[in-house]
């Protein structure tokens, strides 16, 4: 294995000291996704009520692609019909 | 809920979570499965159109057409905890997204992202941030060194891999499982496994906290 760059090793700590001893996959970030994004486009503080899908958001690069999207989506859907 | 449309004096009637499943169990409503289709493709296309180039029509119809199958077989796990079309959307753009993310990351395997250094190379000497003390440079280069220590003797090659192919690569963990034959969930839990083992070893060793060690690298 090639040595790793600089930026490569601070993102290992990074990512390291943010890990907990139980933490949610991106299946149990999916199956509660709708009520944080929901709770988040009522501007209410999600990551209050769901702090373990914020933080599998905050890990996990497709999952967090996805709640990006979903917010987007919903908003145009409701920015269609208003 | 009903949305008045004060330009065409029209009222747009959104369905009750509990008309929804009414009229898409069988025998589905034609009307309904219509009127979602169009509230997916909106929602889509919203989605869609900053992040991926070009012609979106034809990707966003294939997207919601197998999205719409989906829903439908899945129906009965709705558990009428959100909106209907919010669940429903949240499906459409799984789907899209499992798709893109396919056809973005397949010609790229995992030996070229662990292989090629995504930064500068690794010199202890170099400061790259000129408003980090030497001392806490120093800090930071020997628990960087020591990470990378624990990283080749405390993991699994496997482990060692998707880390890399995670951090280094930046790629999303589906395109990793799929390139390692296993599926998001058995690789969430082997990343997840990796990551206690090295957290547990450099805490010990460093005799830190982990926001301690966090707080290091924060605004440096």
């Amino acid at each position: 294995m090639p040595k790793m760059s600089r930026e490569t090793l601070k993102k290992m700590v990074e990512v390291i000291s943010a890990t907990r001893s139980d933490e949610y996959d991106c299946q149990l970030c999916f199956d509660q996704l709708q009520k944080f994004v929901e709770l988040d486009l009522e501007g209410k503080d999600a990551s209050e009520s769901f702090p373990m899908v914020r933080h599998h958001l905050d890990s996990c690069i497709g999952c967090e692609e996805e709640y990006a999207a979903l917010i987007d989506a919903l908003s145009g859907m409701e920015a269609s019909l208003a | 809920m009903i949305f008045s449309d004060q330009h065409m004096s029209t009222q747009i009637v959104q369905k009750s979570n509990q008309e929804w499943l009414d009229a898409l169990k069988e025998p589905i409503s034609s009307e309904a499965l219509e009127e979602l289709r169009a509230t997916l493709l909106r929602g889509l296309r919203a989605a869609l159109s900053s992040r991926v180039d070009g012609d979106i029509d034809a990707l966003t119809e294939d997207f919601v057409q197998d999205a719409l199958l989906k829903i439908l077989k899945s129906i009965d796990s709705f558990r009428g905890e959100s909106r209907f079309t919010t669940w429903a959307q949240k499906i459409a753009i799984h789907v899209a997204f499992s798709e893109l993310r396919r056809r973005r990351w397949k010609d790229i395997s995992l030996q070229t992202l662990i292989e090629t250094p995504d930064g500068d190379e690794f010199t202890p000497a170099i400061l790259t941030d000129s408003s980090t003390s030497p001392e806490d440079e120093a800090t930071q280069s020997d628990i960087m060194n020591h990470v990378e220590k624990l990283v080749n003797e405390e993991l699994t090659d496997r482990q060692k891999t998707a880390m890399l192919a995670m951090i280094q690569g930046n790629m999303p963990i589906s395109e990793i499982a799929l390139k390692m034959d296993t599926n998001p969930n058995a690789l969430y839990k082997l990343l997840h496994d990796a990551r206690k083992r090295l957290q547990s070893r450099l805490l010990e060793s460093a005799g830190l906290t982990a926001s301690e060690l966090l707080a290091i690298f924060e605004n440096k």
